[in-house]
């Protein structure tokens, strides 16, 4: 290879490594948007990848975020800082072969082995911070030799005449070594919602401490150099320089606003938001200065990308400090406002700061222009596609937020969202479209030895400016000590705030307030916990119920500390595009988990999760041990705080360490609002007197006929894989209280979950449905002896388990998993009856009879259980 | 009381910087130079590399 570089003398800066790490960098982001566009896809079409192993939604949306993050943007920005340091500093970096290490580390050792590792499952659920431990040791160490390659040029050069641009690649830099590591392996040491608290503070300094400050100093860089006139205010530039550097480590908390946190660490990331918000404010000032006179649309390609990162910056800003807020938080967090915001700053500001410094770079390397008419289509359809996804995914957050403070069910939310869904998966067209644009102006730009092989920077280097006697003192000096322990107090001085001491209050309050004894995970619910993490499950589920009443309406009792203890990395999740599940344990059958992982449209018919039929071999019938592995642990959560529940809550309630917040779920009236057995009718707001409503189709379609057939036959897509079977509706006639009763509470021991999240209207009217479905018995008439042959029967077989009464209270009932039948409230046809004596109910205790009754019996029986009905359904 | 500190050093980060700005004209001076420096700077980088160049490089360059 031909090094443009030979000696410093000759030549300042590598050529070669500028455009190494830019071809990296376009190759990354066209490769990020692939798994960013095919993660937006499955949102559309589930099931485009059902069946792969490797391209499940969540190893997707981690190599994603990842490769956008260290991939386009670290590459980016290595390339930018190999063109800048020399022009800043007057003086080369520090070794070329150490530039050429670092390039391979990042890109051959760090990119792509974590995009083959995360695909194929080998991941940390950890925001922003999903590439494996190993791949983290090797960004440590290229961000490390990173550090050696850039800073001595600035620290020879001496602190006192530092531009702005270069205080932000020292400060960037610097932060990140430090960050990364806080970020990438505390929370995988520490466990539920102190690994939350690092994690919180990861998310934001990811953000905050490498692309912000990188950015900026690209920014920074270009204005200055396009419009040929100094910024606006240098004085400014620095006071938000240490006002972000500042700020931004203080923020990572609002990422868990009602949470279990302490809420003194929580008001202090609230406030230091709103702070950041007014720095923002006046960086951006200083910049929108920095730019009067070049015009609204700004001629230098460069320049244009430049000023709307920075209308992106204040944009993504403002909504930054405003969302933090707590009454803006309940409402939008967790919604899709939040994705709009992380692609406002991540593909907005940052990408348009990057592209604008590689368009500025490129055009003063010696063999590349680019095509101006390529990069201002590049511009303006990157503009416009990220605008429309940003300002799509805001509306589809409103709209669900507005949704879950309603008293309906979740799935409406999934449903309402699908056309903001569609609308985000377009906005990829001019989105990649752009990028295409991008590359291809850089490279059919007019070439040839325009500007000669070499530049010399250290020619064209100017007087450096004399300095006054004040500012020769020995105190301005010791600008190095200063400021370096100011930059890493600052740091520290967040960990200490929002990690360590958080860390502290909550070991105390899990001391004060867990049981004694708490049931570990199985060995089998450890290996689904791995798969829940491993396949991005907690980016769609949260396992965090806020200490908001609507997540109580919605979940039950909020979070404490001590339930997550022992989940090393946490898997609280920050968003929600399906429901919480903190609480799902016992919600649902173990078979509608295996449907619903399966086949998740069979269950839920307008449900977006994706298929994992890897899992399973050919069927929801035949689950591999993954499937058994994922579905056991499912089925383990909220399990120890509801075995220990209520006397550990009532125990708990005396605590020291449990501010109004923590009481507020010790006093919450119900730990799970979902499971059948906790949730007898007669502690609902449902009465007792159903009003029947008018039949609605649609609710049936929407919510039953996976399972129960359209027409009501129990033959849905689902009951093929659910045991026992769901159950034929137009075989039996049912009283409304009856119906109610299962919509409301679900039939414990079958996959009939409660649907007490629809209003009492909607059940009124699924009521209404399910009743029209039967189909009477016109030719089930019986004489009295038949009938006194079926009391018989009856007695003698019968009632140990359905009762005398025909109630399903017979003295042996207490011993079914699933419950009789009570005869008083639901009428089988006599048809039903016969084949269920002859052949019994798979999955339930009830046994075929026909080796122990004479035919004639069966029939007799059958005839005599339907007179137990009473339509008005009085159990009594 | 975590609310309290970051207010108190915002407030006192947010008085240090401006005292220092109101009472040093030197100060002042000395804060606004590397913008001139940098500038300067790429103007005789420029003026450079166009030497060498001659008239076709740097097209869109300041």
């Amino acid at each position: 290879m031909q090094e443009t570089v030979s000696s410093n003398r000759a030549a300042p800066f590598c050529s070669e490594l500028v455009r190494a790490h830019s071809y990296a960098a376009l190759a990354t982001l066209i490769i990020s948007a692939v798994f960013g566009i095919m993660v937006a896809a499955l949102f559309v079409y589930p099931d485009l990848t059902a069946g792969s192993e490797v391209a499940t939604w969540g190893r997707l949306r981690y190599a994603h975020t990842q490769g956008i993050m260290i991939g386009w943007l670290g590459n980016a920005f290595l390339a930018f800082l190999y063109y800048a340091v020399p022009v800043l500093t007057g003086r080369a970096v520090s070794n070329i072969t150490l530039g050429w290490v670092i390039f391979g580390l990042w890109n051959f050792v760090a990119v792509i082995p974590g995009w083959v590792l995360v695909l194929s499952g080998v991941s940390q659920p950890l925001e922003w911070a999903e590439f494996p431990l190993i791949v983290d040791a090797v960004v440590i160490c290229a961000l490390l030799l990173s550090a050696v390659q850039f800073l001595p040029a600035f620290f020879r050069q001496g602190l006192d005449s530092l531009y702005v641009s270069s205080w932000y690649i020292i400060g960037g830099l610097v932060f990140t070594v430090l960050a990364y590591p806080t970020g990438n392996i505390v929370p995988d040491i520490a466990a539920g919602a102190s690994s939350a608290a690092f994690g919180g503070l990861w998310i934001h300094n990811a953000v905050g401490l490498f692309v912000t400050p990188l950015a900026l100093a690209i920014v920074y860089y270009v204005i200055p150099a396009s419009t040929g006139r100094p910024i606006y205010s240098h004085f400014l530039s620095m006071l938000g320089f240490w006002g972000l550097f500042f700020f931004y480590p203080l923020n990572g908390t609002h990422h868990y606003i009602f949470s279990v946190i302490p809420m003194a660490a929580q008001l202090g990331a609230i406030a230091a938001s709103a702070f950041l918000g007014l720095v923002v404010l006046i960086v951006v000032s200083n910049l929108t200065l920095s730019m009067r006179g070049a015009g609204l649309i700004a001629k230098d390609p460069a320049l244009r990308f430049i000023a709307a990162s920075v209308l992106f910056y204040f944009i993504v800003s403002m909504q930054g400090a405003s969302q933090a807020q707590m009454s803006l938080n309940q409402f939008v967090h967790f919604s899709d406002w939040v994705v709009g915001h992380s692609h406002l700053a991540m593909l907005g500001f940052a990408t348009f700061a990057a592209i604008g410094g590689i368009v500025h770079v490129w055009q003063r390397m010696p063999n590349s222009r680019y095509n101006p008419r390529a990069i201002e289509w590049s511009f303006w359809l990157l503009f416009i596609g990220i605008s429309l996804m940003v300002i799509d995914l805001t509306v589809a957050g409103i709209v669900q937020a507005e949704l879950w403070q309603q008293a309906g069910p979740w799935i409406e939310s999934v449903r309402a969202s699908k056309p903001y869904w569609m609308l985000r998966y377009l906005s990829a067209i001019p989105v990649t479209a752009g990028f295409v644009a991008l590359i291809y102006g850089l490279l059919t730009g007019p070439r040839g030895t325009v500007m000669g092989d070499k530049m010399s920077l250290e020619k064209a280097t100017p007087t450096q400016p004399q300095l006054s006697a004040s500012a020769q003192s020995p105190a301005l000096s010791m600008a190095y000590l200063v400021t370096g322990v100011a930059g890493i107090g600052f740091f520290a001085f967040s960990m200490v705030l929002l990690g360590l001491w958080p860390a502290k209050v909550l070991d105390r309050q899990i001391t004060e307030t867990s049981p004694e004894f708490i049931l570990p995970l199985s060995p089998s619910e450890k290996r689904g916990q791995a798969l829940y993490a491993r396949e991005g499950c907690g980016y769609c589920h949260t396992q965090q119920i806020r200490y908001l009443d609507n997540d109580m309406r919605r979940f039950g009792a909020p979070t404490l500390a001590w339930e997550t203890q022992f989940d090393s990395p946490h898997l609280w999740g920050t968003r929600r595009v399906g429901p919480d599940l903190s609480r799902e344990g016992g919600v649902r059958s173990q078979d509608w988990h295996f449907a619903h992982l399966y086949d998740p449209r069979s269950v839920v018919p307008s449900s977006i999760m994706p298929s994992y039929r890897s899992m399973f071999a050919g069927s929801a019938l035949a689950p591999k041990q993954e499937a058994r592995d994922l579905v056991a642990y499912i089925g383990s959560l909220g399990r120890a705080r509801a075995m220990a529940w209520p006397d550990n809550d009532k125990a708990a309630l005396g605590s020291s360490a449990l501010d109004k917040w923590g009481q507020m779920s010790l006093n919450a009236s119900q730990l799970n609002t979902h499971p059948a057995s906790q949730r007898p009718l007669t502690e609902t707001n449902y009465s007792n007197d159903v009003n029947i409503g008018s039949p609605d189709l649609q609710l049936w379609l929407e919510n039953c006929a996976g399972c129960h057939g359209e027409l009501g036959a129990g033959d849905g897509t689902a009951s093929q894989w659910l045991s026992p079977m769901p159950a034929n509706l137009r075989a039996h006639e049912y009283s409304a209280d009856y119906v109610l009763s299962v919509l409301v509470n679900g039939k414990e021991g079958t996959s009939m979950p409660a649907w007490r999240d629809h209003s009492p209207e909607d059940l009124a009217s699924l009521v209404a449905l399910v009743l029209g479905l039967s189909e009477p018995d016109l030719d089930g008439e019986a004489d009295a002896a038949m009938i006194a042959q079926g009391q018989k029967t009856y007695v003698e077989n019968c009632v140990q388990c359905h009762g005398v009464s025909g109630q399903g209270d017979g003295f042996a009932v207490d011993r079914l998993a699933v419950q009789a039948t009570n005869f008083r409230q639901s009428r089988p046809s006599l048809e039903y009856a016969i084949k269920v004596l002859n052949e019994g109910v798979g999955g339930t205790p009830m046994a075929p009879w026909n080796d122990r009754l004479s035919a004639a019996e069966i029939e007799a029986v059958s005839h005599f259980v339907r007179g137990f009905f009473d339509p008005q359904g009085n159990a009594q | 009381m975590i609310v309290n500190i970051v207010v108190f050093f915002a407030v006192a980060m947010s008085v240090l910087f401006l005292v220092a700005w109101g009472l040093s004209k030197e100060l002042r001076a000395r804060i606004e130079q590397p913008k001139f420096d940098f500038l300067a700077r790429l103007q005789q980088l420029e003026s450079v590399s166009n030497t060498r160049s001659g008239s076709e490089g740097n097209n869109n360059v300041l």
